[in-house]
């Protein structure tokens, strides 16, 4: 069959197996669609969230950078600062900023730009993320058109967010610690703060307050405004009291305001008011009224106050010289509620602090510095214009008194810096002041005084300083004086009378102004004592002393002829130490073995001891002996003096003489007998003891130690460390008491004491 | 699969890797914030920030393996595909695929780095890395090249319309 169906051999086609070449396409290609569509989505998406791009310029742009600062509104990222440059004249910085879709609102004029970056002050730390994030740009939506160019806020406004409802105006003269941020309390409540502080093209400082939009109408047309300190301390009779308003108050100070009175229509925006420097001249909105003062010291305008019974119920608005009248013209404005003070006949007293010896007063008035007092006349109508007075208290001078004082005159050879003023006191009172500093008709320095009327003024009234102050020194006393606050300041005069006072001095009379109250209490006749060694005696300064009470002064000293004369003048009262036979003797600091004398006179200074003599008449020269000597010659009148005799002994002067271990006298002196065979030895028994001595008593030297060798003690006997020194006495008395002996008697020393010497116990009664 | 959709899903994995190529440079692959410097970092910005600091050498590895390596790959692959079914070059096509290939298993090192980089790098205010959507498109760029290398295997290279030759 395949021959038949095929003869020609033809060459059979079976025809291949072709796949049929479909082009399917993978679905791989979705891949790039999906790309191309995510891609494009995304970029299309990007290009909408750019709003429009806004160019803001600045002075400087601190820390901006291009394609990072965000800008951000309500802490949300409302774009981002595309391209940051300058403009072509260098003086500005340009910032483009593109804004995010949904913050094309902000492309508005009235936006503000501000840069916000870290303000670090009191009260008003600001912009904190900026510390950590950055500076970063700021804005707050304006209302206006849409702009697309800003100028930007140097500094950032004090409310980033709402617009403030109310901006105020306060100006003053002086804004002292008000700053931006300080609040502004209305009846305690912050209803505001402080935006800026600024200066107007007059120069003249002022506050721009915002006021919050729900507590614009507290702010009506007649409020007053005062800054209110950060922190006041009253102190006053009541205690001390503490102001605080509040920690930010207290860093950076506050506002308060009020109506006072009717409040007035509410005000509109940018008004503007005065701020007052207290509350009290915030509350004076009454008419001015005028008071004229012949001196003005210590007023202050916005400062000083009115007072009426205490309270102030003014304040001084203005003061002004006024030259024609030669006096000191005060304005000064009433608190509504206090118009009716000033009226016809009211008196207006300007009282200062005032400090006297007589009493401190307007105190008050140290803290609260000078005030006017209000008294209210009798009258009705009020009246405007008064003639103010100067406070006068006790402590000080009235015109009248001056009238009536005593003028006199004080001389003195070197006057001391007192001037006008100084008080003259009497027995601590006031009693006259020191009119002038001049030159007598003989070129004398002089003091013109007056002396109050009723005081009394012997002719032999004694003037002398009182030291600001005065420091007294003594073995155990030191005694710091002060004479009252006035005297510390200037000093004082005192004057008294010593002995019994004269007639009243005239007028005119002249007296001596002492340097010292123990110079002018020196009134006797002038003694003259002749020193060998005036070394340490002062005039003026160094004393006459009586039992170591002073007595008196050496008023000069001079040498003469190779010794040193020295001037004394005794206390009224003291005239029996100038007996003949007195001794005087300069007590001077002596250091020896013996001991230590004198020394009070390290601090005090050497001073002269006195020692009256029993009787006789009254000298005015005596020649100075040896401070041993004289008191050698205040022993004697005290004692009961013996005499011990000796061939020899080591018993010094001033060796302690003991009764039954007991001191009762001290040898004062030691001398040889007429014949040179012994040693006398002077005892002084005191005046109390001297009935110990009989004419059997047995003196002994119980000198330097005694050590007794015992089988098992060592036992050492010391009287003393005196006698250790000096040597020493001893003596007793037989139970079978002597006869009384006389003055002089003489004693043998014995070397050692019998035992039963020790044993004796004698019952004498002693004492005078 | 055959060799035609081998072919196609290379061909299509190349042509997004291509696309995607675009976002992925020019996004922000990561955000890398320290102390409070909010810095978006795209791949070339991050160069240039290793740039900037002095590290050149290291600017120069980034360079090369985030944008030169992830480039050549994309042309190389292109370059094979475009040569498919020509007879020429046939051995350095060879060649290019095993170097693709091999350098396909070290291309992700980019991503891994980042993971890592904003897995740690989160010290809350003071310094904090966050991955953007540029990685994401980074890495897919990486992922199509390593399937498109895959799919298109050395023998294809060989294939010619007639089949492999003998």
């Amino acid at each position: 069959m395949s021959e038949l169906e095929n003869p020609k051999n033809e060459p059979v086609d079976h025809g291949r197996v072709v796949r049929r070449h479909r082009p399917r396409i993978s679905w791989a290609w979705l891949f790039p669609l999906l790309a191309a569509a995510a891609t494009a989505w995304l970029f299309w998406s990007n290009w909408k969230a750019n709003g429009p791009m806004v160019e803001v310029e600045f002075e400087s742009a601190p820390g901006i950078q291009a394609g990072k600062t965000p800008l951000l509104y309500r802490g949300v990222t409302a774009g981002i600062v595309h391209r940051v440059r300058l403009d072509p004249g260098l003086e500005k910085v340009i910032l483009q900023v593109r804004l995010k879709e949904f913050a094309a609102g902000l492309a508005r004029e009235g936006t503000i730009f501000w840069i916000d970056q870290p303000i670090i002050a009191l009260g008003n730390t600001s912009g904190l993320d900026a510390l950590i994030q950055g500076n970063s740009l700021q804005a707050r939506g304006g209302d206006g058109p849409s702009a697309t160019y800003f100028v930007g806020h140097e500094t950032l406004p004090h409310t980033p967010l709402e617009s403030p409802a109310l901006v105020l105006k306060l100006r003053a003269t002086n804004i002292p610690f008000l700053d931006r941020g300080s609040p502004l309390y209305y009846r305690g409540v912050q209803i505001g703060s402080v935006e800026s502080k600024e200066l107007d093209k007059n120069g003249d400082p002022y506050l721009r307050v915002v006021i919050e939009k729900h507590f614009a109408h507290t702010v009506r047309a007649n409020a007053r405004f005062w800054p209110v300190a950060a922190t006041s301390i009253r102190i006053g009779p009541g205690g001390v009291q503490l102001d605080l308003l509040g920690l930010k108050a207290m860093l950076l100070g506050g506002l308060q305001f009020d109506t006072f009175g009717d409040p007035g229509a509410e005000v509109k925006n940018g008004a503007e008011f005065a701020l007052h420097t207290d509350e009290a001249s915030a509350r004076a909105t009454g008419v001015p009224v005028r008071i004229s003062f012949k001196n003005g010291h210590g007023l202050r305008a916005g400062q000083t106050e009115v007072r009426h019974l205490g309270r102030p119920v003014g304040y001084v608005e203005t003061v002004t010289l006024d030259l024609a009248s030669q006096s000191v013209l005060t304005t000064v404005r009433f608190q509504p509620a206090y118009e009716h003070l000033h009226n016809a006949g009211s008196v207006f007293t300007l009282v200062r602090p005032h400090i006297s010896l007589s009493g401190i007063s307007g105190l008050e008035a140290l803290a609260g510095g000078p005030y006017i007092d209000c008294v209210p006349g009798p009258g009705v109508e009020l009246a405007d214009n008064f003639a103010g007075r100067t406070f006068t208290d006790d402590g000080m001078m009235t015109v009248q008194d001056e009238k009536d004082a005593l003028p006199i005159t004080l001389q003195a050879k070197n006057l001391p810096a007192m001037g006008k003023g100084t008080p003259i006191l009497y027995r601590g009172l006031l009693a006259g002041r020191i009119q002038a500093r001049t030159l007598d008709v003989h070129g004398e320095p002089v003091l013109e005084a007056i002396i109050r009327k009723g005081f009394p003024l012997p002719a032999n009234a004694r003037f002398w300083r009182v030291p600001a102050a005065s420091v007294q020194a003594g073995p155990g006393v030191l005694n710091f004086d002060v004479a009252g606050l006035e005297a510390l300041v200037q000093g004082a005069i005192a004057y008294d009378v010593f002995g019994a006072p004269e007639n009243a001095a005239p007028t005119d009379a002249k007296f001596e102004l002492f340097a010292g109250e123990p110079a002018a209490r020196a009134t006797s006749a002038p003694i003259r004592i002749t020193f060998e060694n005036g070394q340490g005696l002062l005039a003026g300064e160094t004393q006459v002393r009586y039992l170591g009470q002073p007595v008196g002064l050496v008023e000069s000293v001079s040498p003469k002829t190779g010794k040193v004369e020295a001037t004394i003048r005794l206390n009224d009262g003291y005239d029996f130490l100038r007996r003949e036979g007195s001794a005087f003797a300069v007590m001077r600091l002596n250091v020896s073995l013996n001991g230590i004398t004198g020394l009070e006179t390290v601090v005090s200074g050497v001073y002269i001891e006195c020692v009256p003599a029993p009787g006789g008449p009254l000298r005015d020269r005596f020649t100075a002996v040896t401070p041993a000597k004289a008191a050698f010659e205040q022993t004697e009148q005290r004692g009961f003096e013996v005499v011990v005799t000796t061939a020899q002994t080591s018993i010094a002067v001033d060796a302690p003489v003991t009764f039954r271990g007991v001191v009762v006298g001290k040898v004062l002196r030691k001398t040889l007998a007429k014949d040179g065979r012994d040693v006398g030895l002077c005892v002084v028994i005191d005046r109390p003891y001297a009935s110990l001595i009989r004419d059997n008593t047995k003196f002994w030297d119980a000198s330097g130690m005694t050590i007794s060798l015992g089988f098992f003690n060592l036992k050492v006997q010391n009287a003393s460390l005196e006698t250790l020194a000096r040597g020493g006495l001893a003596f007793a008395t037989p139970d079978t008491l002597g006869g009384r002996v006389r003055p002089g008697h003489e004693f043998p020393l014995n070397a050692a004491p019998r035992r039963e010497w020790l044993r004796w116990a004698p019952a004498i009664p002693t004492g005078d | 699969m055959n060799a035609s959709a081998r072919l196609q899903t290379a061909q299509a994995l190349v042509v997004t890797g291509l696309i995607l190529y675009l976002p992925a440079n020019i996004l922000p692959v990561m955000t890398m914030t320290v102390v409070g410097d909010v810095e978006p970092l795209t791949v070339m910005g991050g160069v240039q920030e290793l740039y900037d600091s002095g590290l050149t050498p290291i600017a120069g590895i980034v360079f090369l393996a985030s944008i030169v390596v992830p480039f050549c790959k994309l042309a190389a692959l292109s370059w094979l595909l475009l040569m498919h079914g020509k007879p020429t070059w046939r051995r350095q096509r060879g060649a290019l695929r095993r170097i693709v290939h091999t350098i396909g298993s070290w291309s992700m090192v980019d991503v891994f780095l980042l993971s890592i980089l904003a897995a740690v790098g989160q010290l809350g205010v003071l310094a904090s890395v966050v991955a953007e959507p540029g990685a994401l498109f980074f890495a897919a760029v990486l992922v199509c090249t390593l399937f498109a290398s895959e799919s298109y295997n050395s023998t294809m290279i060989w294939q010619t319309k007639e089949g492999l030759p003998a």
